[in-house]
């Protein structure tokens, strides 16, 4: 009898310590994650809504819906800074203003290009979770007529008073570190003039449709 | 008939055993960077490149024509079904006791209800499916990495990953059917539905990529890395993007061979690896 009293006693503090995680903690979770995860939301909803007009907009008008989006929603000078490692250090002003704005074209395009048809995809954020230096992980997934396609997770910092994207990670893949080793690769080898003009064709490239292989 | 299958899968497996041995030599000896035999994978890249802009590209869209996609779809379940016993064996030579269990129920239930697999009628009823190998077993079991590899005709690989390719044959259903005129035709669509699978990914690597040989090699080694960690938040991914820049190296390492900066400071989120923190943003 005793021993049942003290389990009952002892999942009644387990229910109560439960409800408070609930109650209390969960809100709290969600004031400190929810600016964040808007940001994710918002960026991820105008993604869908340009996919969804992708065919009438072509890639100009696609081009042109998501330069405001991707600028309100991407930290793009943080991102074109680490994606270039040691090598930011060594620009001039104008190289460094240079490979901003033709990063910032870069990643508009690769946008335009890949969300050009509607074939179903959706998104789902899964959860949400404050990591280093207050900066929230916002899972999601990519699903295709119901099916999972990847899991895409965006790191989101808060930035001169504001929330937004500084990584994203596909399937375990982060886009910073591949853009990063392929973009020292350059410059390591080849000059960073050369990088340059790379990225220009790149968006020229992404402008005309890519080969189909 | 029995018998010669016993021998071969004691060949094999005898095979493996010793290129695992070498290879637990070869990963501990490795302290290089991961892609030590660069030239020699450019080329082999290359050739893949070529091979399947030539021929395995045309012929995966002539497949992705004329097959309706929930053909596709069921033609890959199918596939993919005859190979799950490969993640089976993985699951239990990891320890992953549970899982393995529901890796069998899945293999049975996709082989029964979902009709020779298919069908998957076992992620909805809750049996995920789970991706496991030889290569995740033996750095389960703390063997090195080695050097990352590219193999003609197979794409990206590393030194410890390559038994992969041996168990995966033997564990495959379709090796122990024994007539080849199913089996051969079987593998080719195997081989062509698999490229046909892989069209989007490519695709979005050509858009992205600048450099597609090192995209194709880091995405490679950090999914490969993600997969070894049980597919969980990749938390180190993160960390390694968030690090300041180290000075510029003058040969070629590989960024993911970056040292973390001994200064560095490093929080711990419950449950997860270290994280380093994020340096302040540049101003302007």
């Amino acid at each position: 009898m005793g021993r049942q009293q003290t389990r009952q006693r002892q999942t009644v503090s387990w229910a109560i310590a439960l409800l408070w995680v609930v109650m209390v903690g969960a809100p709290a979770w969600a004031a400190h994650t929810g600016p964040a995860v808007a940001v994710v939301r918002q960026f991820q909803d105008t993604l869908l809504a340009v996919m969804k007009a992708g065919q009438s907009l072509g890639f100009e008008g696609r081009y042109r819906r998501l330069m405001p989006a991707v600028r309100a929603s991407h930290d793009l000078p943080y991102i074109a800074e680490v994606t270039l490692g040691p090598y930011w250090d060594k620009l001039s002003l104008a190289e460094r203003r240079a490979f901003v704005a033709a990063f910032a074209r870069l990643t508009v395009a690769t946008y335009a290009a890949q969300f050009r048809r509607d074939s179903g995809q959706a998104f789902h954020r899964t959860a949400s979770q404050a990591v280093a230096q207050g900066d929230v992980l916002v899972e999601t997934e990519l699903s295709t007529d119901g099916h999972k396609e990847a899991t895409i997770d965006y790191l989101v910092a808060p930035s001169a008073g504001r929330w937004r994207i500084v990584n994203i990670v596909a399937n375990g893949v982060s886009d910073l570190a591949l853009k990063r080793a392929q973009y020292t690769a350059i410059i390591r080898k080849k000059g960073f003039p050369v990088l340059l003009s790379i990225l220009r064709a790149k968006v020229t490239e992404l402008s005309h449709g890519a080969p189909k292989r | 008939m029995v018998g010669e299958a016993c021998q071969r899968t004691r060949r094999i497996i005898g095979r493996t055993l010793g290129l695992g041995c070498l290879l637990f030599v070869v990963g501990c000896a490795t302290t290089s960077g991961p892609d030590p035999w660069q030239p020699v994978n450019r080329r082999f890249y290359a050739f893949n490149s070529d091979t399947d802009r030539l021929l395995m590209s045309p012929v995966a869209r002539m497949y992705t024509t004329v097959t309706p996609k929930p053909l596709r779809a069921s033609l890959t379940n199918f596939f993919r079904n005859v190979a799950y016993p490969d993640v089976i064996v993985n699951d239990f030579l990891q320890g992953r006791i549970g899982q393995g269990a529901g890796d069998i129920g899945r293999l049975v239930v996709n082989s029964t209800l979902g009709l020779l697999g298919l069908f998957d009628v076992a992620t909805p009823l809750g049996l995920k499916a789970h991706v496991e190998d030889a290569g995740l077993t033996l750095g389960r079991w703390g063997v090195g990495r080695g050097p990352y590899l590219v193999l003609p005709f197979v794409g990206p690989d590393t030194l410890r990953n390559t038994p992969s390719l041996l168990m995966g044959i033997f564990t495959n259903v379709l090796y122990y059917v024994g007539n080849s005129a199913l089996t051969v035709p079987l593998t080719v669509f195997d081989v062509i539905n698999a490229r046909a699978n892989a069209s989007g990914s490519l695709r979005y690597m050509r858009e992205n990529a600048v450099d597609p040989y090192v995209f194709a090699r880091d995405a490679y080694l950090q999914h490969r890395s993600y997969l070894q960690d049980g597919g969980h938040l990749p938390l180190k991914a993160i960390e390694q993007m968030m690090l300041p820049p180290s000075p510029a190296p003058v040969s070629d390492p590989p960024p993911l061979a970056d040292p973390a900066p001994a200064a560095r400071p490093v929080v711990t989120v419950p449950g997860r690896a270290a994280v380093a923190i994020r340096p302040p943003a540049a101003a302007g």
